[in-house]
């Protein structure tokens, strides 16, 4: 009876290292970490675009057994706290090959069942870039659920520089007021872009008290795809002058597995130019009051400071003129109370 | 003379009584002003037209206000004055009550500014709306009412309200306050707080002015609301 536990034991070891050499999986981190953005860690099925960041390699007999895969990826903040779940998922069954990280989910290996924490993915993507320390553990099963082989790596991001990034005005730039070109650097999974810009109002502000005014000039002006856009030609709340100073900040829009995350920018400061005189505030005050009536020619010229308060005549309905005193009681009065304008219209000459 | 004299008591009694629980035949509102358009019917059964200054209005009458319009009607029982705001319609009815008067003006949606007279003890005042029922005895306010809550902004005055579909639910708003009734009957009472106050100074604005900037490009024209 000895003899034959310790020949069946003896068996049993010489099985199992057996299929243990003949199929393995290797987890290889890869590329340049400090240049993966947050959305390269996103666990989802169909997301373009995604940064290369590990490498699977999967040896098996025969070659390219049909294998699936039970993967678990953990995350702590810094090197005192401990692993928190982030996503566990598992494959479909494929033909067993090298892969990357990007395949998974984006070829034909898809992943049938992903769960996970969302309230630490929303906290990593709070982070803007992957920070911290991923736990990756990655189960390789035969398709008919014989283990065959694990694999586990860390991988630290524990100074990352941020990726996604405004490139466009650079910090405190002079920019002409007709021609604002902001760009941005693209996210990985982003399936939009939008843009706030908000009014510097003096130096003491902040960047992100300005960017939670009330009244910001764009408002998460949706971009769409693009990384470009000419902020003179979107949309705006009320207009902008030579002078002022603006802060923008762009959002990256990402689907993650299912839910939808705001990825945010650093905010950028620039300082709008213009070459004629400075615009006058009570123009500028009626312009944005009246902008959707008043024809773009004419809103520049308010805006730029090329058409001056002298250049125009304000009359009362009985021909009039109405001082400058009147005429802001006015505007006060109806920028309070916008529904009071019952009537308005203008006759280009 | 005695046989005129019981002729002409049977008269004045038949009248008294025919005139009794019947509509009042006669106009019970002129429409004094007009901002942009407005449209009524004179009566219960007669057609919308554009309404004119001067129009006046009999039993069953209406008054369409569209976007950024106004009607200012005067009751011409006692100079009560109405202000039909945007996008608002109004219904007015009037029927004599033994010895009164009762004018029930009736407020699918919109908001009514009011400055109803005091009323003489035997004549009534009410505004009917999809919620409430609300009876005057001589205040100011403004209504906003849509299909299922009515708000009653009161500056002075008093108003007994009462749920349209269950009476025993009703309350007495006193100047100062505002009610807010639902079509359920929920009612709920508070003080006027600054932005009632500014919604009823902005309904008492019903003067209409112009402002025309005239730069070297073209004029800008505007007309406001103002009081």
């Amino acid at each position: 009876m000895k003899r034959f536990s310790i020949f069946f034991v003896s068996i049993y070891f010489l099985f199992s290292f057996s299929i243990k050499s003949q199929n393995s999986i290797q987890l290889v981190t890869i590329g340049n970490l400090s240049s993966i953005d947050i959305g390269s860690i996103i666990l989802s099925n169909s997301l373009e675009g995604q940064s290369r960041f590990f490498q699977l390699i999967m040896i098996t007999q025969p070659i390219g057994r049909k294998v699936y895969l039970i993967g678990r990826l953990d995350w702590k903040p810094d090197l005192n706290s401990s692993f928190n779940n982030l996503a566990n998922f598992k494959t479909n069954i494929f033909n067993a090959r090298n892969i990357f990280s990007d395949e998974l989910g984006n070829s034909d290996i898809k992943l049938d069942n992903i769960n996970g924490d969302k309230e630490y993915f929303k906290q990593i993507f709070e982070l803007n870039k992957p920070k911290g320390i991923f736990g990756i553990s990655i189960q390789m099963f035969s398709e008919n659920g014989e283990f065959l082989d694990d694999d586990y790596q860390e991988i630290t991001f524990l100074n990352p520089t941020q990726t996604f990034s405004i490139t466009q005005p650079n910090y405190n730039e002079e920019v002409d007021i007709g021609n604002v070109i902001c760009s941005w650097s693209s996210v990985a999974g982003a399936t939009s872009y939008k843009i706030k810009a908000c009014v510097l109002e003096n130096e003491s502000q902040s960047l992100e008290e300005a960017l939670n005014s009330t009244n910001p000039i764009i408002n998460n002006y949706d971009v769409g795809l693009g990384t470009l856009v000419n902020l003179s030609d979107v949309p705006k709340s009320r207009e902008w002058y030579g002078g002022q100073k603006i802060v923008v900040v762009v959002y990256a829009i990402v689907n993650e597995s299912g839910s939808i995350s705001e990825l945010k920018s650093e905010p950028v400061v620039f300082k709008l130019k213009s070459f004629n005189n400075p615009p006058d505030i009570n123009l500028v005050r009626f312009a944005n009051i009246f902008s959707s009536i008043i024809p773009d020619e004419l809103l520049k010229k308010i805006t730029n400071g090329s058409l001056q308060l002298d250049q125009i005549d304000i009359k009362d309905e009985n021909g009039n003129k109405i001082s400058l005193d009147e005429l802001n009681k006015i505007l006060n009065m109806l920028e309070a109370n916008p529904n009071l304008i019952i009537n308005y219209s203008f006759k280009q000459k | 003379m005695k046989i005129f004299l019981v002729i002409f008591l049977i008269v004045v009694f038949a009248l008294n009584t025919s005139a009794k629980n019947f509509p009042s035949s006669n106009q019970i509102a002129l429409i004094k002003k007009i901002v942009k358009e407005v449209h009524v019917k004179k009566t219960a059964d007669a057609q919308i037209e554009n309404a004119k200054v001067g129009v006046s209005l009999s039993d069953g009458g209406q008054v369409i206000t569209k976007s950024k319009s106004l009607a200012i009607i005067i009751l011409t029982k006692d100079k009560s004055l109405l202000t039909v705001r945007e996008n608002s319609i109004l219904n007015i009815y009037q029927r004599k009550e033994g010895r009164g008067l009762n004018t029930s003006t009736n407020i699918e949606k919109g908001v009514i500014t009011f400055k109803v007279e005091k009323q003489n003890v035997e004549d009534g005042f009410e505004f009917v709306t999809p919620s409430a029922v609300a009876s005057i005895r001589g205040t100011s306010g403004v209504l906003d009412v849509d299909s299922t809550e009515t708000d009653i902004l009161l500056e002075e005055g008093e108003v007994f309200v009462q749920s349209k579909f269950d009476p025993s639910k009703n309350a007495t708003l006193n100047g100062g306050k505002k009610l807010v009734i639902n079509v359920d009957g929920n009612i709920e009472i508070q003080d006027l707080d600054e932005n009632d106050k500014k919604k009823i100074d902005d309904a008492k604005k019903t003067n209409t002015k112009k402002l025309n900037i005239i730069t070297p490009y073209g004029i800008l024209e505007i007309e406001y609301l103002t009081n």
